[in-house]
């Protein structure tokens, strides 16, 4: 077992010498590391120059109780056929992070205008964060666990004449 | 070349089968384990209510039978709103009876709009 | 004026321009609601017959699938994940079963494994067809989409007879195995409808260089740099002439127990990507065949019986699944605190970076003309974009 995953402990070797954190080897071909958040950006650009030049997708995960947002970074290296996920940890009241739209261009971007439209996450250095799915949104960001879409949707939509529509609001 | 293969298709396909069928007259076999219109055997239902716990879409609401059935049947059934229904069939897994059953019936299109909804009825003449 | 232009006896852009200065600059929208893009916008800003810049709208169908999965439990989503992309339900149905068993760590039986695979490569057989459809749709050529739609349509039969749904199979490939097991004689119609669609792919390949190669060669030429920035996945990638395929880096199921080859085109054009399409049909054929010959007898889903919601508990963890669908990569990572719903899901469909950067950057710089044909030998689907 030891053996087969030699590829994958490398990767977590090479991080931890430069970055002083140590990783996690889920299985084969995934490796998970965590990260402070001021040191996102240089271990992205280590990463990318490890070969990880795809970046699969960014994802925010919400945790209002602890009072944080985690980000998470899933990279693909075509070449090492490893899956890297850099987690981060952000302060939900100050959600900024450092934009890597200057590693990974079109790509970040594009999930960055993704997840500040749903989250409400500053992406600092990316200059085009439009709405991009919801049009004429005045709410909250939607995604968010203290969101609650049910109060929402009863104020802004429920027929109350419409028998049919009460199964789902009552 | 390529434009007398063109004409060779063409007129393979003027002399071959159509691929549709006339519908009202002629139709596709439906297979048995097609996922249509619901079917309740009331007599052997227990009333344990995981239809309606699973479906996805709330369209199955346990509901007690009109006065007249009530002595016979004094437990709550599934009605099912088939507006609300997507046809997933998770009803017909989760039966641990498997008194709810969904028939190869995929003509459900109505003008009435009570129709769609569904009430437990026992089964004979009412 | 008139003398110049006899000399020359053709009309260019740069006689309009003087004629009219200036007039030659508009905005056009192309799409959503209308049938050659899709659900789907973009608006461009065109100059003569040249694109000079174009700038994807998504939103026209979000539903919020990651939103809503918070909420059920894993037998529901795997319903609800039909409806990620309608045109390829089962595969999203995979990528969804894969991340709760991997959560789960449930022990999948084998056959349900070589069912799982078997009906992702019908899925994909069958999204193919559509690819091709549409793409003569949009090529004005009929015959093809007629056709596509016809052999499709056998394919869609053997989904209604395994699934009991033709379009959507309901959350057949559901957590722990597959729903219902194969219907007796299903194999034989399986291998008849193969043989019916190679019929296809033979009328496919005599049909190529009459309409296709002329309105695609050379087209929306995308190169390999620009594509691994972009984000570009699956056929759009191996067209770039990188050798890359999920089933086989980062194989998942069975894929790593069968034979079948990576078909890669250095061009990188609309035309390369039509091939690729052409012989991923090939290999997927040639997978389904393998997995017919060898699928073996036994459960098919584990647990046996559906867990009342009540009792449904996702183990504590996260995951990140990578699968290859018809059109690229399509990631979903899963996020679990211990509770019957996921703490979070995230859907990466192929076409969320295929709709906006991509084809941003292919539309940039091409004709009117050329619009259609780039767009749609990307092969998107806005509904896994908008999700």
């Amino acid at each position: 077992m030891a053996e087969s995953l030699h590829k994958e402990s490398k990767v977590i070797e090479d991080i931890s010498a430069k970055f002083k954190i140590a990783g996690k080897v889920q299985r084969e071909r995934r490796v998970w590391v965590t990260i402070d958040k001021d040191e996102l950006i240089a271990l992205c650009n280590f990463a990318k120059g490890l070969g990880f030049e795809h970046l699969s997708a960014i994802s925010v995960t919400d945790w209002p109780e602890e009072g944080t947002f985690e980000l998470t970074y899933h990279l693909w290296s075509y070449s090492e056929r490893i899956l890297l996920t850099i987690k981060t940890k952000l302060d939900r009241a100050n959600p900024a992070v450092g934009s890597v739209v200057p590693i990974w261009k079109e790509n970040a971007q594009i999930h960055e205008r993704e997840l500040h439209e749903l989250f409400g996450v500053e992406f600092e250095g990316n200059e085009d964060l439009t709405p991009l799915f919801l049009e004429d949104w005045d709410g909250p960001p939607p995604f968010r666990k203290d969101f609650d879409w049910k109060e929402y949707v009863r104020q802004q939509y429920y027929d109350q004449a419409n028998e049919r529509e009460r199964a789902y609001y009552d | 070349m390529s434009m007398v293969k063109t004409i060779e298709v063409l007129f393979e396909t003027l002399f071959s089968k159509p691929m549709t069928v006339k519908f009202p007259y002629e139709a596709i076999e439906i297979p048995e384990d097609y996922r249509g219109e619901h079917e309740l055997d009331i007599d052997k239902c227990v009333s344990c209510g995981l239809c309606a716990e699973i479906c996805p879409n709330r369209a199955v609401e346990m509901v007690e039978l009109p006065e007249e059935y009530k002595e016979k049947y004094p437990k709550t059934y599934p009605r099912l709103d088939l507006r609300k229904c997507c046809f997933c069939g998770l009803c017909q897994d989760i039966c641990p009876r498997k008194c709810l059953k969904l028939t190869k019936n995929v003509f459900l299109a109505t003008p009435d709009p009570s129709a769609v909804i569904k009430n437990p009825m026992p089964k004979g003449p009412q | 004026m008139t003398k110049q232009m006899n000399e020359k006896e053709l009309i260019t852009i740069e006689h309009i321009e003087q004629i009219i200065p200036g007039d030659t600059d508009y905005n056009f929208y192309f799409g959503p609601a209308h049938s050659g893009s899709g659900n789907f916008g973009v608006k461009l800003r065109i100059d003569g017959e040249k694109v000079t810049s174009a700038r994807a709208d998504p939103g026209y169908l979000h539903r919020g699938f990651e939103k809503l999965m918070e909420y059920r439990i894993p037998m529901q989503n795997a319903v609800l994940s039909d409806r990620v992309c309608v045109l390829e339900a089962l595969n999203w149905n995979l990528v969804h079963a894969e991340a709760v068993d991997e959560l789960t760590g449930v022990e999948i039986p084998q056959r349900a494994r070589y069912i799982r695979v078997l009906m992702a490569e019908m899925s994909r057989l069958q999204s193919h067809l559509i690819w091709y459809g549409v793409m003569s749709l949009a090529l004005g050529f009929d015959t093809g989409f007629k056709m596509a739609f016809g052999y499709r349509d056998y394919i869609l039969d053997i989904f209604e007879l395994i699934t009991g749904g033709r379009v959507y199979p309901a959350g057949y490939i559901c957590p722990g195995g597959v729903r219902r097991d194969l219907p007796d004689g299903s194999e034989d119609k399986i291998k008849r409808v193969l043989d019916q669609t190679e019929e296809m792919m033979q009328k496919m390949k005599d049909f190529d260089n009459i309409v296709f190669s002329r309105r695609t060669k050379g087209v929306g030429t995308l190169r390999t740099e620009d594509a691994i920035r972009l984000g570009a996945t699956g056929p759009v990638l191996r067209a770039c002439g990188v050798e890359t395929d999920v089933r086989k880096d980062d194989p998942y199921e069975i894929y790593d127990e069968l034979d079948f080859d990576i078909p890669v085109r250095e061009e990188g054009d609309a035309y390369a990507r039509c091939l690729i399409r052409g012989r991923e049909m090939e290999e997927s054929i040639k997978i389904i065949k393998q997995v017919l010959d060898r699928i073996p007898q036994g459960n098919i889903r584990e647990p046996a019986k559906i867990t009342p919601p009540s009792r449904v508990k996702i183990p504590e963890g996260e995951v990140y699944v990578r699968n290859e669908l018809a059109r690229g990569e399509g990631c979903a990572y899963m996020r679990s605190v211990g509770g019957g719903e996921p703490y979070r899901v995230k859907l990466r469909g192929p076409d969320f970076l295929h709709m906006i950067p991509v084809l941003e950057h292919l539309l940039k710089g091409s004709q009117i003309a050329d619009i259609p044909a780039i767009y749609w030998s990307l092969n998107i689907c806005p509904a896994d974009m908008d999700r």
